[in-house]
């Protein structure tokens, strides 16, 4: 997919875009009626969902769970995920749409197995952020906000990703690539694309999207005990 | 040579830190046995006298915050903010990664003060570490029984539940924080009413930021006298700065309140890169906060030294540029960033933000014209207290600041027909 959304192609934003970059919003239509879609949830999904449905004291509270957790299965959320998370949720389709529209992690069309966020903000920019992501552009043949041709990579700028002594900062699938040189930039491709990442400079070697995506659901937490609504 | 003041920050970087043993055998959930032991009232009486205020921007008072709370509506909730995303910005992502205990404690010691049996941990979604830390500190306080039924082996439950953001800037404001915990678009509420009476689920809710609730153990330890030995009368206390931009040593620093800007910069964090001179710095982080020059450097960093200076301390970010980086530029990514992290929800920051970020791009881009420099603030200052939450606010201050201290720099970008800086 290297399509651009509707917004990205506005004339005057581009036009004044420093850098000549349409800004990467979203990396698919950004209405949930537009969407691509998908074929339904699996048991599993519904399995999960259980779960996470049981942490809350309100089923709605579950919905950011929910999404991640379809775009885990999916690899982003479809309006067929949408629509059979509001009827999971006692919600409309609106009502889910309006929040998988909301949060820029939430993908509304298919990226990368290796979602690539360049930080944009000061302590990056001077520390040479600019130059790590054109070298990721050269390197991935596309432009920020696009998938590279072979589906592996996505590119996204993003705002200040709060490890600011770490500039300039890259993350993989959420993982922190620290003081990325230009060459490190290319390297960190090519492994990316042998589908072996590198490891990072703290926590775990990235996961690919689904697993990424189950974590990020909140699989892996502990289930509160609720003792006080039991006695 | 300036030396740390490591309270908050003591366990970072030791191998296992982050792991129940060692907080345990260091100290640890020894400040909530003590709370146990006391009574609600003199735990909230102790976060007052120790003059905690709150280290996520506003710097309310905790334990005031704690007191306005009614003690017949039930349930009640305790929220934990660490939707951490201030541009320069970078202690509550540590202290969660590499401390993860001392938070754990420090919402327990504030849920049995206010009485509530159900605490939420919002962690920002692209903090996967920092979740999957918590996460793990959390299942492992459960088996200990700091966590859960009766804690402690006292008649008090406690569940915390961790709720992951997922990439909105602006649900680290404590309203459109309870609204994306309730499953809705992170869009600030009009207050009132405060959350203190109708919070999360229209129950009555304190929501505190990370650092501030690390800071509650130490003071149940070691009293509220020893905090107030930190620190200023008003700002008492260690704080985390974080130091970014063009310096030696980037890097967390904890020091009490009132630390000159300088040691802070000069000092630990081995002053600006290369030798080079400094031109400008944040005292906070973008939002709210005008850059202050190099006259500013003397600064005694508190909230009331670095507001008599004209700025604000804000979340203690201190962005250091040096003589060679564009404030054009940077002026304009802050302000990309508001209008990217606008909800949208109201008009003057929704298009102003927008708006200030193309006049800025024009400037960069070598076609501005010097009568955009009174329009950019005009816009700026019509945002200024016409939307519900302060986002629009704080995009005013990273524009009007860099218009007043460096409209020189704003000219020779039109005279240069684009940016006259290498980097």
């Amino acid at each position: 997919m290297s399509a651009s959304t509707p917004e990205m192609q506005r004339v005057d934003e581009r036009a004044y875009e420093p850098t000549g970059r349409p800004r990467p919003e979203h990396i698919a239509p950004p209405s949930g009626e537009r969407g691509p879609d998908a074929p339904p949830l699996s048991e599993e999904f519904h399995r999960d969902a259980k779960r996470l449905l049981d942490r809350y004291p309100t089923k709605r509270s579950a919905l950011m769970s929910l999404l991640y957790l379809a775009q885990a299965e999916q690899g982003f959320v479809s309006r067929g995920a949408m629509r059979e998370i509001a009827s999971m949720l006692e919600l409309t389709a609106a009502q889910v749409a309006a929040v998988a529209t909301f949060y820029t992690m939430f993908k509304r069309g298919p990226a990368g197995r290796w979602l690539v966020s360049v930080c944009t903000q000061p302590p990056c920019y001077l520390a040479g952020a600019q130059r790590v992501m054109e070298r990721l552009e050269r390197e991935l043949g596309v432009r920020c906000g696009e998938t590279s041709s072979d589906g592996a990579i996505t590119l996204e700028s993003v705002e200040c990703l709060c490890i600011c002594d770490g500039a300039p900062v890259v993350q993989v699938n959420y993982e922190f690539y620290e003081r990325l040189t230009e060459d490190g930039a290319a390297e960190l491709v090519a492994k990316l694309r042998a589908g072996e990442p590198p490891p990072p400079t703290r926590g775990d070697v990235p996961q690919p999207w689904r697993e990424t995506h189950r974590r990020l659901a909140g699989l892996d937490g502990p289930a509160p005990s609720r003792a006080s609504q039991a006695q | 040579m300036a030396e740390q003041t490591r309270v908050l920050s003591a366990r970072w970087g030791t191998p296992g830190g982050a792991r129940i043993d060692d907080y345990v055998s260091s100290g640890g959930y020894e400040g909530l046995r003590k709370a146990r032991q006391m009574s609600r009232e003199d735990i909230i009486e102790l976060v007052k006298t120790s003059g905690l205020r709150g280290r996520g921007g506003a710097g309310f008072p905790t334990g005031t915050k704690w007191s306005f709370l009614p003690a017949d509506v039930r349930p009640s909730y305790l929220v934990c903010n660490g939707d951490e995303g201030e541009p320069g910005t970078f202690k509550d992502r540590q202290l969660m990664e590499e401390d993860p205990h001392q938070l754990i404690e420090g919402m327990a010691i504030c849920s049995f003060a206010i009485g509530t049996t159900e605490a939420y941990l919002y962690v920002r979604g692209e903090f996967a570490l920092a979740a999957r830390t918590m996460e793990r500190a959390i299942g492992e306080a459960y088996e200990r029984g700091f966590l859960g039924r009766n804690v402690l082996g006292s008649d008090w439950n406690l569940d915390i539940i961790l709720h992951r953001g997922a990439g909105a800037y602006i649900c680290g404001e404590e309203t459109a924080m309870l609204e994306s915990i309730e499953g809705r678009r992170g869009q600030p509420r009009l207050r009132p009413p405060f959350p203190a009476t109708h919070g999360l689920y229209g129950n009555p809710t304190v929501i505190n930021n990370v650092e501030t609730l690390a800071c509650v153990p130490h003071i149940l330890v070691r009293g509220a006298e020893w905090f107030r030995g930190l620190g200023t009368e008003k700002s008492p206390g260690p704080k985390i700065f974080s130091i970014s931009g063009d310096v030696e040593r980037a890097g967390n620093y904890e020091v009490p309140f009132g630390t000159p800007a300088r040691v802070l910069i000069e000092e630990l964090a081995g002053g600006v890169r290369g030798g080079k001179q400094l031109k400008a710095f944040t005292p906070g982080g973008s939002s709210s906060t005008p850059v202050f020059g190099p006259d500013k450097l003397d600064t005694n960093m508190d909230w009331e030294s670095v507001q008599a200076a004209g700025s604000l301390l804000g979340t203690g970010a201190v962005m250091v540029f040096a003589e060679d980086a564009c404030m054009v530029r940077a002026a304009l990514r802050f302000t990309r960033f508001y209008e990217h992290e606008s909800c949208g929800k109201c008009t003057p920051c929704r298009e102003g933000t927008y708006w200030l970020s193309q006049a800025l791009a024009r400037f960069e881009a070598g076609e501005g014209h010097e009568e955009d420099l009174d329009v950019m603030v005009d816009a700026a200052n019509n945002i200024l207290g016409r939307s519900f939450c302060a986002l629009g606010d704080f995009a005013n201050a990273p524009v009007t600041s860099t218009v007043k201290l460096f409209a020189d720099e704003y000219k020779a970008h039109i005279r240069n027909k684009g940016c006259p800086f290498e980097r």
